[in-house]
């Protein structure tokens, strides 16, 4: 038969215990929430290491975005570890067992909340007698770990990677000169889009190898070659255009010795630059282009000497462009392109042959003007008498190895001295000019390469393929 | 339609009441020197209304103890000496043919039944037969005879012995007669210094003095104050738990083959409620449950055999399960520990 429980006696006490039931309740509860979102926090914080580093290594900038997301991803966890856990949660009536029990109340306050009987006496000894304590050890292990990780990943050194991206796509520097230079003649149009096409596309066929192999001595054999050969092709063009408008200038200033034979040598010279233009490396741009591409060389001496005239001036303007750029471009080495025509230091002297004909003045020119080699004449390939040595043309350079003995004291006179009455057979129609690597020059008596210093990645590639 | 609710004791209702018990528990220990927590168990089952079986060698003042008993309440006691050729009617009454008036007609002779207290002295030595003879009295509080239906007296009380030794020809108590009993309690022997006393104070053929400390009706009272104690829905559910734990299918109560029945909750209930009234109070309480699980729960615990042959005791299974079945049935979180009541 049930008990009446309608007739509750006046709660004097309630309130404490109601009070100390629904704290003992909220601890209990707080330990359930604790023990199910610990493991999601330590997750997070394992996830929030990497993504911090991430960020860290990723862009500065990342890093407060990231600590916010592993915020949010620990507030996210609470809520989600509050209704996971919740089922489990210490009702206040449980809690009341749980403290009645170890208290010793018999029941009391089961009793006394169901209206049966008083409430205890607030007066009961609560101090080492609360029914749970705290077991903090785990949980804080569990915080200083996630806590410590995400402090090491905030002071672990960490790289920038877009330093390390950048320099990972930093192409070999020959490669970025040469670039800068033909960036630097078209926009001068110093030279003409066909010759800035050609190294464009050797420059993007080295660019073509993977990065990791940019710095791999073959590319960067490459790519100094193409940047000796680009110099050697520039310098060449400078002097062939020196050389041009210097033999156009002088058969404009005379014509009157149509029939000399220093018109005839002029004109030969002219048709030689010409050539020499049209078949190397580097083509003119604008006028100068033009108007060599528009008659051939040999008929250039049948010129008008206004024609001439502005043929010269065209062939300087196209030096001056030239040169201009290359000023601008850096490592270039401008005096490979040699003096300029109207060189400050070269005054007329007034009183010479030139002077008197309107040409340059040779006498007064400077010691760079005087250099040999103006004129676009050298000793060119083929053999000659007396020579101590082998030369040998690297495009840009020429070295000379020597092949006869060093020691002078010690040679016997015969090893020296050699008389050989013989003339230095000269080929001036074979084209000296640096040649491209693996293209075909023209061959002629002296003698055009039979060889290539220097093989492209993918020529290199052919040649391991075909030996293995 | 529901019965009327009971209104609950007050403090002191329940005091007045534990005064009383006191009175009583201690002239019960005038009578059995030593045995406190038996005589605690004995007063429980009186005042709780039920049967109580008493196992123990001969000569530990079980019979004395009810004699004590029935005299300290000023109550009627017959006491049975079962035996196997012990017939039915030797217990309930027989019908007795008598002339009254010129006429024959049969007239019920009451048994030994109709007592206050009735102490059924080794009872597994009875037949079956006679043994379930109890069970109507026991559970009905009434006996029926040739038709009729005779009630006994109130209170109604069977205390039964029985002995554990010379177990040759006895019939040992069905399970569901043994349900019918509160408690079984297990009778110790005396200790050293209880022995003394009894030496010192005692003579044989020479009961003790033993004042009447409570009458039948105050008895009725103390049993009506006993339903008014309040059981909590927490000690409810720890009964429960408790009782639902000694099934076979709960790991706990490897080895058990039949489990405790409802009737053993309800038994619990009833000894938990007399417990807390013993103490003064007006409600059941775990400490109550725990105390009386024992007496209420060995023999309604069959063992299988396997049980039995690792030596395995309802008494361990129960203290087992006792350890195992907390008052606060829900688990703590990692983070917090228990501390040990």
């Amino acid at each position: 038969m049930p008990i009446d429980t309608n007739l509750a006696r006046a709660p004097a006490n309630a309130a404490h215990w109601e009070r100390r039931a629904r704290l003992l309740a909220a601890e209990i509860n707080a330990g359930w929430w604790l023990s199910s979102w610990l493991p999601t926090a330590l997750v997070i914080g394992i996830a929030g290491t990497f993504a911090l580093l991430w960020a860290r290594w990723q862009a500065v900038e990342l890093v407060p975005f990231a600590w916010g997301a592993i915020g949010v991803a620990l507030v996210l966890a609470g809520v989600a570890a509050w209704f996971t856990s919740r089922p489990r949660f210490e009702s206040v009536a449980s809690a009341r067992v749980l403290l009645e029990e170890r208290l010793g109340l018999h029941a009391r306050l089961s009793s006394a909340a169901a209206g049966v009987g008083d409430w205890p006496g607030r007066r009961i000894d609560l101090d080492g007698r609360w029914p749970v304590r705290i077991r903090a050890t785990r949980p804080a292990l569990l915080l200083t770990l996630v806590g410590a990780m995400l402090a090491a990943a905030m002071a672990i050194p960490v790289a920038d990677a877009g330093a390390f991206r950048r320099r990972a796509i930093e192409a070999p520097a020959d490669a970025e000169i040469v670039s800068q230079w033909i960036d630097e003649l078209q926009r001068e149009k110093a030279i003409d889009e066909r010759s800035a096409g050609a190294v464009n596309e050797r420059i993007e066929e080295i660019l073509e190898r993977p990065r990791d192999a940019w710095y791999e001595h073959a590319t960067l054999e490459a790519a100094g070659t193409l940047r000796e050969q680009t110099a050697a092709e520039l310098a060449a063009l400078a002097r062939n255009l020196a050389a041009a408008e210097q033999a156009a200038a002088d058969l404009a200033a005379a014509p009157s010795r149509a029939a000399s034979a220093e018109k005839h040598r002029d004109s030969q010279a002219l048709a030689a630059a010409a050539r020499q233009l049209a078949l190397g490396g580097m083509r003119p741009a604008g006028d100068a282009g033009e108007k060599l591409g528009q008659e051939a060389a040999e008929a250039l001496a049948d010129l008008s000497p206004e024609q001439l005239r502005e043929l010269a001036a065209a062939l300087r303007a196209n030096r001056s462009k030239l040169k201009a750029a290359l000023a601008k471009a850096a490592n270039f080495d401008l005096d490979a392109l040699g003096p300029e025509s109207d060189c400050e230091a070269c005054q007329p002297c007034g009183v010479c042959k030139e002077c008197r004909e309107g040409k340059p003045c040779k006498k007064g020119a400077c010691a760079a003007c005087k250099k040999a080699g103006r004129g676009g004449i050298t000793r060119g390939p083929g053999e000659a008498a007396m020579k101590a040595g082998v030369e040998e043309d690297l495009g840009a350079t020429r070295r000379e190895l020597v092949t006869a003995p060093t020691d002078v004291a010690r040679s016997a006179a015969g090893e020296l001295l050699d008389v050989v009455d013989a003339e230095h057979a000269v080929d001036e129609s074979t084209y000296v000019g640096p040649q491209a690597g693996g293209s075909i020059a023209p061959t002629a008596d002296g003698g055009g390469p039979s060889r290539v210093d220097n093989l492209l990645p993918r020529e290199q590639d052919a040649v391991r393929r075909f030996f293995k | 339609m529901n019965p009327p609710a009971l209104l609950p004791l007050d403090d002191a209702q329940a005091r007045h009441a534990a005064e009383a018990i006191g009175r009583l528990r201690r002239v019960l220990q005038g009578v059995l020197f030593g045995q406190h927590d038996l005589i605690d168990l004995v007063i429980v089952g009186v005042l709780a209304r039920g049967h109580v079986l008493l196992e123990g060698l001969p000569g530990l003042g079980k019979t004395e103890l009810v004699k004590g008993l029935a005299r300290a309440l000023d109550l009627k006691h017959k006491r049975v000496q079962f035996t196997p050729d012990l017939l039915p009617g030797d217990i309930t009454g027989n019908p007795v043919l008598e002339e009254v008036d010129g006429r024959r007609s049969f007239t019920f002779q009451p048994g030994p039944v109709f007592a206050n207290i009735l102490l059924a002295d080794e009872i597994n030595r009875a037949s079956p037969k006679t043994q379930s003879a109890l069970l109507e009295a026991m559970q009905e509080r009434s006996v029926t005879v040739m038709g009729q239906t005779h009630a006994l007296p109130n209170p109604f009380l069977v205390l039964a012995t029985q002995n554990p030794i010379e177990l040759e020809g006895t019939y040992p108590l069905p399970e569901a007669q043994l349900d019918r009993f509160l408690f079984k309690i297990d009778v110790p022997a005396a200790s050293v210094e209880t022995l003394e006393r009894i030496v010192l104070e005692r003579e044989i053929g020479i009961p003790p003095e033993v004042p009447c400390v409570i009458d039948a009706h105050a008895l009725t009272a103390l049993q009506d104050a006993v339903r008014r104690v309040y059981m909590p829905p927490p000690v409810a559910n720890f009964i429960a738990r408790l009782v639902a734990a000694t099934a076979p299918t709960n790991p706990l109560a490897a080895g058990v083959r039949y489990g405790a029945s409802p009737r053993a909750a309800l038994a619990l209930s009833a000894a938990a409620r007399a417990r807390g009234l013993c103490q003064g109070r007006i409600n059941a309480s775990y400490e109550d449950v725990r105390d009386v699980a024992l007496p209420v729960l060995r023999h309604r615990l069959v063992l299988d055999y396997g049980a039995r042959l690792e030596g395995l005791t309802p008494d361990g299974i129960v203290a087992r399960l006792l350890d195992a079945v907390p008052a606060h049935d829900k688990p703590l979180p990692t983070s917090l520990k228990a501390a040990k009541v």
